[in-house]
């Protein structure tokens, strides 16, 4: 299948979305003065990588990994990847625990120097 | 064989983090226990990583399943030549500036020193598991315990500058783990493992894939924050400035455990095979190396903070690794892996030297070491070892690893390289003859004569001095562990 072919790029759009918030993360991580946004920007790229392994996970009419109640028909399931999710909720674990951090770093900060605008505060380091 | 032997390597990483654990609890009822906990357990833990070294040198590298479960399934820890003489290194280190800290006067206020023993052996724990595990979203967690700890350490102290560069090195960092997130996700994708090793085996097939080859750039640019490697080292000069006096040291370890996941990235995962056809390895990653090296060490001739200083010469040492790395020969892993040895200690012992002299006088900037020989002779004859080996002055420990990196870039045919160390030992002489002068050969302009240093913080200040010179003489007892590593890593990781 060529990357072209619309069918490809419609039938990837997790992907495509998942590519374009990365982006957008990136554009505020280093554009934004504000140190709160460009931590905000972070985490837009984390949310966007969840949804890039939940994705990697997915299959079409695929259902959660559990053995089928007795008598129903197993041979006809397919099973989601459940590794993937695993993973992420070790990240997004890790993810709050830099994003607490961050914020706690961010309320001291405001406090001594009563701004947040990294210009101006790069140049008290 | 008796069972503890079997469990070393999840024990050299379980027993910081669960001190770690105990330690704040142990803080709050007894204040004054805490340090001798910290002491005891990296006690413990230098002891279990000794019979861990003495172990693999005997025996070769052990494979361990956590849970029991085997490998494909499991999570699998691999220690090897090179995992077992970095644990070591790693927990006779942070032993080292744990006995120092505990030594010295308490810089932080009371309140404080529990979390900060936490932290730190939260970060030994982190170090730990880089260096032993095979498995990779279990390296990106290890990572990512080992640098919320260094984001901990580096603000600490709560003052305003602290703070930033703590911010800074968070947010850099964080950018980082998020690189080595994607990464993961796309080798994990290509491969449908997440151990090494079998992804080792499978990539050959595929290498020319571009997911492979993103994952493999994603997955360098993101280490390459955490080793602080040019341009990336930029969190490095501010965190060491502002940072209180153990984080520096806790952070030199903590770029060698980064460097130990890049090498294990390029050797165990792609194999060195990879470098000559698909991707330009040496060339890129030689390149940035060679730049680190010379940009780092001018910028450090630049800085009148001795502690910025030393972080960009930490940032120049970390290109001359990365060249070494970078080669693709046995006898370019050797000389990284050897000058990640005498680079700790030569750079771990300034550090320390740097801190007493902060903490007994004041010193910060390099015109304050004027006359300094004369007030505090031993604290000055530490600092000097130190940077006679991290000059690389022959016969010195630094002497050795930078000859056996020029040799490995003259043993492939790029003398450019061996001309770059060259050029590089003589800057970083400029810069640390800059203060021999001041300390050696000028008088001291302060009105009250200094003190000396308490003798058991210049008592291990000169052990490591000596330490780091001594490696130059007895090169061949790390050769014995490193040899073999090397060995491995090139045959693709056992």
């Amino acid at each position: 299948m060529s990357v072209l072919d619309p069918a490809f790029i419609l039938g990837h759009y997790n992907y495509w979305v998942s590519i374009i918030l990365i982006m957008i993360g990136l554009y505020t991580l280093i554009a934004k003065k504000n140190l709160i946004k460009k931590f905000i920007g972070l985490n837009i790229i984390e949310t966007a990588i969840f949804l890039f392994y939940i994705s990697l996970g997915d299959i079409d009419g695929g259902v959660g990994p559990i053995l089928p109640k007795e008598g129903a028909v197993a041979d006809t399931m397919i099973y989601a990847n459940p590794l993937p999710s695993a993973m992420m909720l070790t990240a997004i674990v890790v993810t709050l625990c830099v994003t607490a951090l961050a914020l706690s770093f961010a309320v001291l900060i405001y406090r001594r120097y009563g701004t947040l605008d990294a210009g101006r505060l790069m140049e008290e380091l | 064989m008796i069972p503890v032997t079997d469990h070393l390597p999840i024990l050299v990483v379980m027993i910081p983090v669960i001190t770690a654990y105990i330690t704040p609890l142990v803080g709050i009822l007894l204040k004054r226990t805490v340090k001798g906990i910290a002491v005891v357990a990296l006690s413990v833990n230098l002891a279990c990583s000794l019979l861990l070294a003495h172990y693999v040198l005997i025996n070769g590298p052990i494979s361990y399943h956590l849970s029991g479960v085997p490998p494909p399934l499991g999570i699998e820890f691999v220690a090897d030549h090179l995992g077992a003489v970095l644990s070591l290194l790693i927990s006779a280190i942070t032993l080292i500036a744990i006995i120092y800290l505990s030594a010295t006067i308490p810089e932080l206020g009371k309140k404080k020193t529990s979390i900060f023993y936490t932290l730190i052996l939260l970060a030994v724990g982190g170090m730990q598991g880089i260096v032993l595990t095979n498995d990779l979203f279990n390296l990106f967690v290890l990572i990512e315990i080992l640098a919320i700890a260094m984001y901990g350490l580096v603000a600490i102290r709560g003052d305003g500058k602290s703070l930033l560069a703590g911010y800074k090195y968070l947010l850099i960092g964080s950018a980082g783990s998020a690189l080595i997130l994607i990464g993961t996700g796309f080798l994990f994708i290509s491969t449908g493992t997440l151990n090494m090793t079998l992804m080792g085996d499978i990539l050959p097939d595929i290498i020319n894939s571009w997911t492979v080859l993103g994952g493999f750039a994603l997955l360098i640019a993101g280490l390459s924050t955490k080793i602080g490697l040019f341009p990336l080292h930029i969190w490095m000069p501010d965190a060491y400035a502002h940072a209180p006096s153990i984080t520096p040291v806790i952070s030199t370890l903590a770029l060698k455990a980064g460097l130990v996941a890049l090498i294990r990235l390029i050797y165990v995962i792609f194999g060195p095979s990879l470098s000559a056809e698909t991707v330009p390895l040496p060339s890129v990653l030689s390149l940035l190396g060679a730049v680190a090296i010379i940009i780092c060490s001018i910028v450090a001739l630049q800085q009148a903070d001795i502690r910025r200083m030393l972080a960009y010469s930490t940032g120049a040492n970390i290109g001359c690794i990365v060249l070494g790395i970078s080669f693709a020969t046995s006898a370019g892993l050797e000389g990284a892996m050897l000058h990640m040895i005498t680079h700790t200690v030569s750079k771990v012992c300034l550090f320390i030297a740097a801190d007493a002299m902060l903490i007994q006088a004041g010193i910060r900037r390099i015109e304050d070491f004027r006359g300094l020989a004369d007030e505090m002779p031993y604290t000055m004859a530490g600092f000097s070892l130190g940077a006679i080996s991290i000059i690389g002055i022959p016969l010195s420990g630094g002497f050795m690893s930078k000859i056996y990196v020029a040799n490995a870039a003259i043993g492939i045919g790029l003398l450019i390289y061996a001309g770059v160390i060259l050029f590089w030992t003589l800057l970083t002489a400029l810069y640390f003859f800059r203060i021999f002068r001041f300390a050696y050969f000028e008088p001291s302009h302060r009105e009250h004569r200094l003190h000396e240093t308490p003798w058991p913080s210049i008592l291990i200040i000169l052990i490591l001095g000596g330490a780091s010179i001594l490696l130059g003489f007895f090169v061949e007892v790390p050769m014995e562990m490193i040899r073999p590593a090397a060995g491995i890593l090139l045959g693709g990781g056992i």
